[in-house]
């Protein structure tokens, strides 16, 4: 595997990685490949952390991935921008869990459940 | 109804108030101008991406940097109306892969063809055969192909149906197995789709930022039964195999 360092990628390459990796993991989950799926799940969070820590909060590079055909792309995006994009990325969380586009609508519908419950606070 | 039950139902009625609000009042053309990613998924997903994809021109120009819609792909000028509407981020990628002729060697390569196959059941439509085509092998798995699209049912339905097996169907425990055995818990079993329980136990095993970046059963260790529960209940309903 091709290692990467996500502090020399320009805010357009993070943004490109992070849709590789969320592509990744919707293969990884439709396999079942729960190990691959959780490695990648720490990808695309050193991936957010970096987008953060760039600028004035990068995060909201990803809005453009709001769009993006894979809806794994999507929710991944959706939760990633939620501190920065609360209204926008809350709305596209409803409307992936009406989708009944699974497992996707599953994890989008969960998520707004944990945040009416306050276990989700996106910093 | 207790008050859980109506702060549920509430909040469902306020989901279908913004989609009806803001989106299904909109006419396709600027639902499609609008809310591309709605659209896909409402009304012509296949058509977009493949059209999409088609015209996917890597020269074409973006936005500068700095615009709020910096690096979005604009106008080349080139054609108007609908041919226009681009994709944001990379080429689109996800026309539906075509589903393997033969009988795939690994459990989790066949896992993906079943669950691919069920995927593009629910988002194109039947007849099975139309999806699954020359993959002749699924037809082993068209029940559980074909149970993944049920509706939801009542608790009382799916509590019901443990005591009748059926193909295509799958005992699921609302709260994971050990801690449910240990609290001597005894209506913990529902009968639900294969596939739908398959998700549900990929979702509690996965790393999530719900839970302060924990799976699932990580977070809810040593938490209340009624915790528990809560939250095995709103995976049912969340992946579409109860009602809410």
């Amino acid at each position: 595997v091709k290692r990467v360092n996500v502090r020399e990628m320009t805010v357009d390459q993070l943004v490109d990685h992070f849709t590789i990796l969320a592509l990744d993991q919707d293969k990884a989950l439709l396999r079942e490949d729960i190990a691959r799926v959780n490695q990648l799940y720490d990808q695309l969070k050193l991936v957010e952390m970096e987008l953060k820590s760039r600028g004035d909060d990068e995060r909201k590079a990803l809005l453009k991935l709001y769009q993006h055909p894979n809806p794994q792309v999507r929710v991944k995006a959706l939760k990633a921008t939620l501190a920065v994009a609360p209204i926008a990325a809350r709305e596209m969380l409803e409307v992936i869990a009406d989708s009944r586009e699974y497992p996707q609508a599953g994890e989008a519908g969960m998520s707004i459940r944990a945040l009416e419950r306050g276990i989700f606070k996106p910093t | 109804m207790s008050t859980t039950q109506a702060l549920r139902v509430q909040r469902w009625q306020w989901r279908t108030k913004i989609l009806k609000t803001h989106l299904n009042r909109l006419s396709p053309l600027e639902l499609l101008l609008v809310r591309p990613d709605y659209y896909a998924i409402r009304f012509e997903w296949g058509t977009l991406s493949r059209d999409a994809a088609k015209a996917y021109n890597p020269n074409q120009p973006r936005v500068p940097a700095g615009n709020p819609d910096g690096g979005q792909w604009t106008s080349d000028g080139s054609s108007g109306g609908l041919a226009r509407v681009r994709l944001a981020g990379p080429p689109p990628t996800n026309d539906p892969p075509d589903l393997p002729k033969d009988r795939p060697h690994t459990s989790q390569d066949r896992t993906a063809a079943i669950k691919e196959a069920a995927r593009q059941l629910g988002r194109f439509g039947g007849p099975i055969g139309r999806i699954i085509g020359a993959a002749y092998w699924l037809y082993e798995y068209e029940a559980q192909i074909t149970a993944s699209l049920d509706p939801p049912n009542t608790l009382e339905e799916l509590q019901k149906a443990v005591s009748t097996p059926k193909l295509g169907y799958e005992i699921h425990h609302i709260v994971e197995q050990t801690p449910a055995r240990q609290d001597g818990f005894r209506e913990n079993l529902v009968r639900i789709p294969t596939l739908k329980h398959r998700d549900i136990n990929a979702w509690y095993q996965t790393k999530n930022d719900d839970f302060g970046g924990l799976a699932p059963p990580d977070y809810l260790r040593g938490r209340s039964w009624d915790e528990r529960t809560k939250v095995g209940l709103d995976a049912l309903i969340e992946h579409g195999v109860l009602v809410p």
